[in-house]
């Protein structure tokens, strides 16, 4: 679908790096005209990678990217109507202010149209768009990501634009630069939206923090993109100057006119700033919303999590409208299947603190933060904690009620709940291989009632036939309640070792990822807590490894 | 009185040093460039330098392959600095040791070894004595090159070549307009190390040309071991000059091209 007001959209755009990290993964976006778009996720997500496609610094492995409709996704930076403000600012340091935001303008080219002398438009074949199309056509066929399929079509386009270029003339134009009034005109209005015009003739190494910052987002905007990309252009300011700028940033962008695309990983950033969000994790998105709908109605876990504190249980649905969690049914507004599993989410400023008579469930008060307009408490309902913010100043250890309206209860599919690992095998002591790690388990649940005799080869129930398993492909699967963490790693029981990349708080759980150094996770559920990067061991019981052979048990049989 | 240590007593081995080894030779220099063998006072010196071909030659010849040496160090070191500069060309910095590990050895050693080499492919000094100079200068003073320009482009920035190319440059003008105007300092520093010392340099010349090519470290070497005192002074004098100059001009660019006009008063 075309749409006029989409300024930039990427279509499946996937990022694999040289060394296989997949940094994007299938891309599907736009960006309205005019709109304030941020990116949002935890470090390493692909945040700035994305950014640095739509920018030309990268290009996608898969996908296109298209600008005002028109594929650029081969297109060099410079030849993008795109300007970025880098994170480290990269301002050129031999340069001073005003030269610096001048270096756009300097190596602009304005295209007059070509007449001869009775004043008619000259008309030739346009060589240099020739010669791009067929270092486009080179670029395609060397991309080793795309599929033979995508290949084709690609190329077929390409060479169908390529055979019109060559037969096609077109208007000619001549270049000529801008004058050095025209720049001076230009920086002056520049440093002026900026508010540096007294500053103009300093060296870039006198210059503080906030001011680089300034002089970079004037050296973006004098070359009046179409779109201004920003990689955490506030990551280096301090709290108060962070404020301000984003403030003026704002103003900046409703003054200009411009589509902004901002990076982030500061939610509030996100929140006071934009008008879209684009929740990102692990290259993926997790949700495209308004600031608003994607803080009060949050796709899963990961998302409330991440914007905002949050509450959030595992809960089960009883019949429509109702959940149940923290030993109690509620009454909610969303409708799942009856007995799913789901993420409930709770804000802090949605649970209200009652009497012990009024409350529809009852907790204790065991913390109380005073924060300014408020009182942050934590209460212990039964073993969960849950955490309420609240104007009203209760003392602690007070027994209280606590009431959730249904419509700010938040009920999401839960993300997770098995781990499956798709090629996994058996090895010669009939132990699955995940991982490259072995896992002792119960092979005889591949065929029902067998037994194994004592040379570790599988029998029949009839005992007639005999299978040998050794490398026989399977897809495991563990549940995430089945896997334990072993804190030494010395200990014998430990199977597979890794590092914590990921952890989420459940309301009386957290929910953990172990990602071993082969880049396997395992995901589970615990009481305990950990930090991020803690090096963990990882138990499974036999019985609890689930296995499915991905061939016939036929085909094994001696 | 008693005796209480103050601060400044600590400059004073630097400073007996400074009047021992620095400015009273050059006291006696100048001494003896203007005075004859019984010590009178006299422009001798200077009237036969300006007026003896020979020795106007031997500057002039010495000027040449100096700017030779320098520009062609600088077209060779260049390029290899920039892309030593590159962690992916040079892990661990170990390649760029290769390049300096030739500082660490002897210079006298290494070109009689130059020598040797040069002769057995065919470029001896006694029927190619400028080649082989010119060879044996290039071959001693490119680590001089690489290491101050490698220097400099190691603090380069990265993502300043990607804000050129988003500002509209080619890879051409990334070069011309990022790139190089930053590397001007080291090229500048990197020019001081080798034009002034190839000025001066002799054994290179003496052993690779076979005592064919004169330089102007040749001539003061001549002049000095024949008892020319006062001849010697003088040259030694006019190259101390040159030396001055060439500070002065290198620094004005630097100057110009690094730091700003406001902050020039530092210097
Ligand atoms: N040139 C590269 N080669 C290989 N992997 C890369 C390269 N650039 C980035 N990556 C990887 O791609 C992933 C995404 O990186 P990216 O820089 O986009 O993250 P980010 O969201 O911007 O994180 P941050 O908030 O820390 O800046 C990371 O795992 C990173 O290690
Ligand atoms: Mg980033």
């Amino acid at each position: 679908m075309e749409n006029e007001n989409y300024i930039i959209e990427l279509k499946n755009v996937s990022k694999i790096f040289e060394d296989d990290t997949v940094a994007v993964e299938n891309f599907n976006f736009y960006v309205k005209k005019g709109e304030f778009v941020t990116f949002l996720g935890p470090s390493g997500c692909g945040k700035s990678t994305t950014l640095r496609m739509i920018a030309g610094f990268d290009f996608p492995s898969k996908g296109e990217i298209l600008l005002n409709g028109k594929d650029i996704s081969l297109l060099p930076p410079n030849k993008r109507p795109i300007n970025m403000v880098f994170q480290k600012y990269a301002l050129f340091p031999h340069l001073d202010v005003y030269e610096n935001v001048a270096f756009g303008l300097r190596l602009k080219k304005i295209p007059v149209e070509l007449k001869d002398k009775d004043g008619n438009p000259v008309l030739k074949i346009n060589y240099k768009k020739i010669y791009e199309i067929k270092s486009d056509i080179r670029q395609v066929k060397r991309n080793k990501h795309l599929s033979n399929e995508e290949k084709e079509e690609k190329l077929t386009k390409l060479n169908e634009e390529l055979n019109k270029a060559l037969v096609t003339k077109e208007q000619a134009y001549t270049y000529k630069k801008l004058s050095n009034r025209e720049i001076d005109e230009k920086v002056a209005k520049a440093l002026k939206i900026v508010d540096l015009d007294s500053l103009e003739e300093r060296d870039i190494s006198t210059l503080s923090g906030g001011q680089q910052q300034r002089v970079a987002i004037a050296r973006a905007i004098v070359n009046e993109p179409e779109i201004l990309l920003l990689d955490e252009p506030l990551g280096a300011l301090d709290l108060k100057m962070r404020k301000d700028m984003q403030i003026e940033l704002k103003d900046m962008h409703t003054r200009l006119g411009i589509t902004f695309i901002y990076v982030t990983h500061d939610q509030e950033e996100a929140l006071t700033m934009s008008d879209t969000i684009v929740v990102m994790k692990d290259g993926v998105i997790q949700q495209i919303g308004k600031p608003k709908d994607i803080y009060d109605e949050p796709k899963n876990a990961f998302v409330a999590d991440f914007i905002g504190e949050s509450n959030i249980y595992n809960g089960t649905m009883l019949k429509d409208s109702t959940v149940r969690f923290l030993d109690h049914n509620f009454k909610c507004v969303d409708t799942f299947p009856l007995n799913e599993k789901v993420d409930v989410v709770v804000r802090p400023e949605d649970a209200d603190i009652t009497s012990v008579e009024d409350g529809m469930i009852k907790g204790k008060i065991v913390t109380k933060i005073f924060k300014g307009v408020n009182y942050q408490y934590t209460l212990m309902v039964g073993k969960n904690e849950l955490i309420v913010k609240s104007t009203k100043d209760y003392p602690l250890d007070k027994e209280v009620g606590i009431s959730i309206e249904p419509d700010l209860i938040h009920i999401m599919k839960k993300d997770f709940t098995t781990n499956i690992y798709t090629d996994a095998y058996i090895n010669n002591k009939n132990q699955v291989v995940i991982d490259d790690k072995p896992f002792d388990c119960d092979i005889t649940q591949l065929l029902p009632n067998s037994k194994l005799d004592e040379e570790g080869y599988l029998i029949s129930k009839d005992g007639k036939h005999k299978y040998d398993l050794k490398d026989a492909d399977v897809v495991a699967e563990v549940g995430i309640e089945k896997i334990e963490i072993v804190d030494d790693l010395n200990d014998p029981k430990v199977q597979a070792v890794g590092e914590i990349v990921d952890l989420v708080y459940k309301g009386d759980h957290y929910r953990i990822i172990v990602r071993t150094d082969s880049e396997e996770d395992f995901v589970l559920d615990t009481p305990y807590s950990y930090n991020f990067f803690d090096k963990v061991g990882i138990y499974i019981k036999p019985q609890d490894i689930k296995l499915r052979l991905k061939k016939e048990v036929k085909e094994y049989e001696i | 009185m008693k005796f209480r240590f103050q601060r400044k007593f600590l400059a004073i081995p630097y400073f007996i040093f400074l009047i021992l080894f620095i400015v009273l030779p050059i006291l006696f220099i100048i001494y003896y460039a203007f005075t004859d063998s019984n010590g009178f006072f006299t422009f001798d010196a200077v009237v036969d330098f300006f007026t003896s071909t020979n020795k106007l030659n031997v500057l002039l010849l010495s000027l040449m392959f100096a700017m030779l040496n320098t520009i062609i160090c600088l077209v060779i070191g260049y390029p290899i600095a920039y892309i030593l500069s590159n962690t992916k060309f040079n892990a661990n910095a170990v390649i760029v040791m290769l390049f300096v590990m030739p500082m660490w050895i002897n210079f006298v050693l290494r070109t009689w070894a130059t020598r040797d080499v040069l002769t057995w492919i065919g470029l001896d000094g006694g029927t190619h004595p400028y080649l082989a100079t010119m060879i044996g200068l290039i071959y001693n003073y490119l680590p001089f090159v690489i290491l101050p320009l490698y220097n400099v482009m190691l603090k380069l920035d990265k993502s300043q070549i990607e804000a050129a190319m988003d500002l509209g440059c080619n890879r051409l003008q990334v070069f011309t307009k990022s790139i190089f105007p930053q590397s001007i300092p080291g090229v500048v520093s990197a020019a001081m190390m080798v034009f002034m010392p190839t000025m001066s340099s002799y054994v290179i010349s003496d052993v690779l040309s076979e005592g064919q090519v004169v330089l102007f470290g040749n001539l003061i070497y001549l002049n000095f071991s024949n008892s020319q005192w006062n001849y010697g002074s003088f040259i030694s004098l006019f190259m101390l000059a040159l030396v001055a100059i060439s500070m002065l001009i290198s620094r004005n660019f630097t100057e110009k091209s690094t730091t700003n006009k406001k902050e020039s008063s530092k210097w």
